[in-house]
């Protein structure tokens, strides 16, 4: 059995293709029951701002900190990639109808399907 | 009779599209979550996984889950509910031939059809008890 191939991406290839990725899957805790919600994020050093209008999950943040941010794309099979940061919510701020917080990218699992190795003759390409 | 969890406009939402993401927790009790193809079916959603992968031992220590049903579109279908692990179910209930098909590369699919076969990959069935939508992605993930 051949070793599985290691398609993780390194700390600048994680900030690269979260800058890319103006929103993103924000999973927050409701009584340790997993909840998600939309959110705007921007890579800013070695951290992610993330921003969060929905009412329901700025009440979930207020209550508790820890927080996962799922990025991902897939145009194509050999070009998904994805970034899952987990953390506590850090800086919050709220303005009106809007919180903010700086979430660290220093427990971060990624993915990037360019680095498998091809399976079969296919080219990759959508079909 | 109760009101359903999923009505004819978020089932119609849940059957345009795979692209998903799973919610769970890890072993300390912080979020967590896996970009998944969802495959709607009457009750919920199935997710074909292996049988020894990471989301698999979460949902065996606690079944409380999430959804993000999250198309490049401007709303999203914020799910809460219950995973049940299927140790027995190796294929989903749709047969699973359209896992990512706007996605899968010649042979990737052969492949994960054959592991359903052998028995290494199994089903998480994911029930909702509560939906709503929120602002999405936007397309290309672009607000």
């Amino acid at each position: 059995m051949s070793p599985r191939p290691d398609i993780t991406m390194d700390a600048a290839e994680v900030r690269a293709f979260l800058a890319t990725r103006p929103r993103a899957v924000l999973a927050l805790l409701d009584d340790g029951a997993p909840v998600g919600t939309i959110a705007d994020i921007t890579v800013v050093g070695d951290e992610l701002a993330v921003g969060v209008s929905d009412a329901a999950a700025r009440g979930l943040l207020a209550r508790d900190d820890r927080v996962c941010v799922v990025a991902d794309q897939f145009p194509t099979y050999y070009e998904i990639r994805g970034v899952v940061a987990h953390g506590r919510a850090r800086d919050l701020e709220t303005t009106g109808d809007r919180t903010t917080f700086r979430l660290s990218l220093d427990d971060v699992t990624s993915f990037d399907f360019a680095k498998l190795p091809r399976e079969g003759a296919g080219s990759g390409r959508a079909r | 009779m109760s009101d359903p969890v999923l009505d004819p406009d978020a089932h119609a939402f849940l059957r345009s599209t795979t692209r998903t993401v799973l919610l769970g927790t890890r072993a300390d009790g912080s979020p967590t979550g896996w970009p998944m193809t969802g495959m709607a079916t009457d009750d919920g959603l199935e997710f074909s996984t292996y049988r020894k992968s990471q989301k698999v031992r979460a949902f065996e220590r606690s079944g409380a889950a999430g959804v993000v049903v999250h198309p490049d579109d401007d709303r999203a279908l914020v799910l809460v509910g219950e995973v049940e692990v299927r140790l027995d179910q190796h294929v989903p209930s749709s047969g699973g031939a359209q896992a990512r098909p706007e996605t899968t590369a010649t042979g990737v699919a052969d492949g994960a059809q054959q592991r359903m076969a052998e028995g290494r990959r199994i089903v998480l069935a994911f029930t909702p008890t509560s939906a709503r939508f929120v602002a999405g992605l936007g397309r290309d993930g672009t607000p």
